[in-house]
């Protein structure tokens, strides 16, 4: 079995260009929105069902009392356990699907079937958002389409500087610390992010706070209330219903 | 002091690339670029709307408050500068601002005959 694919993104050779995030508007045919400038040049402000990527700009003193100026470009990180496939699971089986050859993390019709706040929510880097009218959910599909036939990514064959890669999930993972080596070299400081358990790992030059709030994800689970405990039950029966699962459940 | 520049979403007066919509999402108005320090004296937030105003003309733009603008010291004299991209103006989008050619000169460089466009005297004040 294959190790799927994977992005690494290397913010150190990132240069703000944004033509990932337009040709991400442009391969999925997503609309613009109206925006304004708000005291930044990160714009759209956020992800949002139009908008699948965004490159997150911050800005702080350096050590040195220079500017330094950080680029993040935000998108799914398609995981390998996705929480939001999870919290769906026992409510709309297939809402959320892992695609067997890339392993993309895709939403799919059924999704509307949910309630849009379940998946929202599970999500540890806030990247699924909801139509404002409709409640549909949408976000980054790895260009799953694409990878099927052979093409790289919109945003990975648009990037211009060497920033985003895209490939089998080993082999970027040996990119990745290759890079991880480099880049320590200039920024003692560097890191990698999600080699553990994501497809999208980030090379940073500093600690992932300094990128954004939810470049990394917090680990600590998610508080339960009610309605999750309930979904969870519910699935739980289902699965002794099937009779599959289970104990590998209780023994887990 | 004003000086004028480039972003990457927009060619020249952006006559062309502001009506592409992904591209006017990206880069939407006018702005003035300024540091913390004059934005401090001025009593001027990040994100407001400011009017900048030369000999020749002012115009409306919002504030961009960054560290990557710092205050010189020329001559023992503190010395504050800002910058305006140069690719609004006109029909499109309505709230998109003016041209910064508005603000600039139109004196010029006699051999090459090139517009002085990035160095001007100008002021900025809370809109």
């Amino acid at each position: 079995m294959s190790s799927g694919k994977a992005f690494l993104i290397d913010t150190t050779l990132c240069t703000a260009c944004r033509g990932c995030q337009i040709a991400c508007k442009q391969w999925n045919q997503l609309p613009a929105t109206k925006t304004h400038n708000w005291g930044s040049m990160q714009n759209p402000k956020d992800l949002s069902y139009d908008t699948f990527k965004v490159v997150r700009f911050q800005e702080h003193n350096g050590p040195d009392n220079k500017p330094v100026w950080y680029f993040f470009p935000d998108q799914c990180r398609h995981c390998l356990e996705p929480s939001c496939k999870e919290a769906v699971d026992g409510v709309v089986s297939g809402g959320i699907m892992i695609d067997v050859a890339t392993g993309a993390v895709l939403f799919t019709d059924k999704l509307k079937q949910t309630d849009p706040d379940d998946v929202l929510n599970a999500c540890p880097f806030d990247i699924p958002k909801a139509q404002e009218k409709t409640g549909a959910m949408a976000k980054c599909t790895m260009c799953v389409e694409r990878v099927h036939n052979g093409l790289l990514p919109a945003c990975v064959k648009t990037c211009p500087s060497g920033a985003m890669n895209f490939g089998d999930r080993d082999k970027m993972v040996e990119l990745a610390k290759g890079r991880l080596a480099e880049a320590k070299k200039r920024y003692p400081g560097a890191t990698l992010t999600g080699l553990k358990d994501l497809r999208v790992f980030y090379l940073l030059a500093d600690v992932p706070k300094m990128y954004y709030t939810y470049a990394e994800a917090d680990r600590s689970p998610a508080p339960m209330n009610r309605k999750t405990a309930l979904r969870k039950l519910g699935r739980s029966l289902r699965d002794l219903s099937n009779g599959r699962d289970i104990l590998n459940r209780l023994a887990g | 002091v004003g000086t004028t520049f480039r972003v990457s979403e927009h060619w020249q007066t952006g006559v062309m690339t502001r009506w592409q919509p992904w591209l006017l999402e990206a880069e939407p108005q006018l702005f003035v670029e300024m540091s913390k320090e004059l934005a401090g004296m001025k009593g001027i937030e990040n994100g407001e709307m400011v009017i900048v105003e030369s000999a020749r003309g002012k115009l409306k733009a919002v504030a961009v408050v960054t560290l990557r603008f710092r205050p010189f010291k020329i001559c023992g004299q503190i010395v504050h500068q800002v910058g305006l991209p140069w690719h609004y103006g006109w029909v499109h989008p309505k709230d998109g601002g003016d041209s910064a050619n508005i603000l600039t000169p139109s004196s010029g460089d006699p051999n090459t005959r090139i517009p002085e466009t990035k160095a001007f005297m100008v002021n900025v004040k809370k809109a």
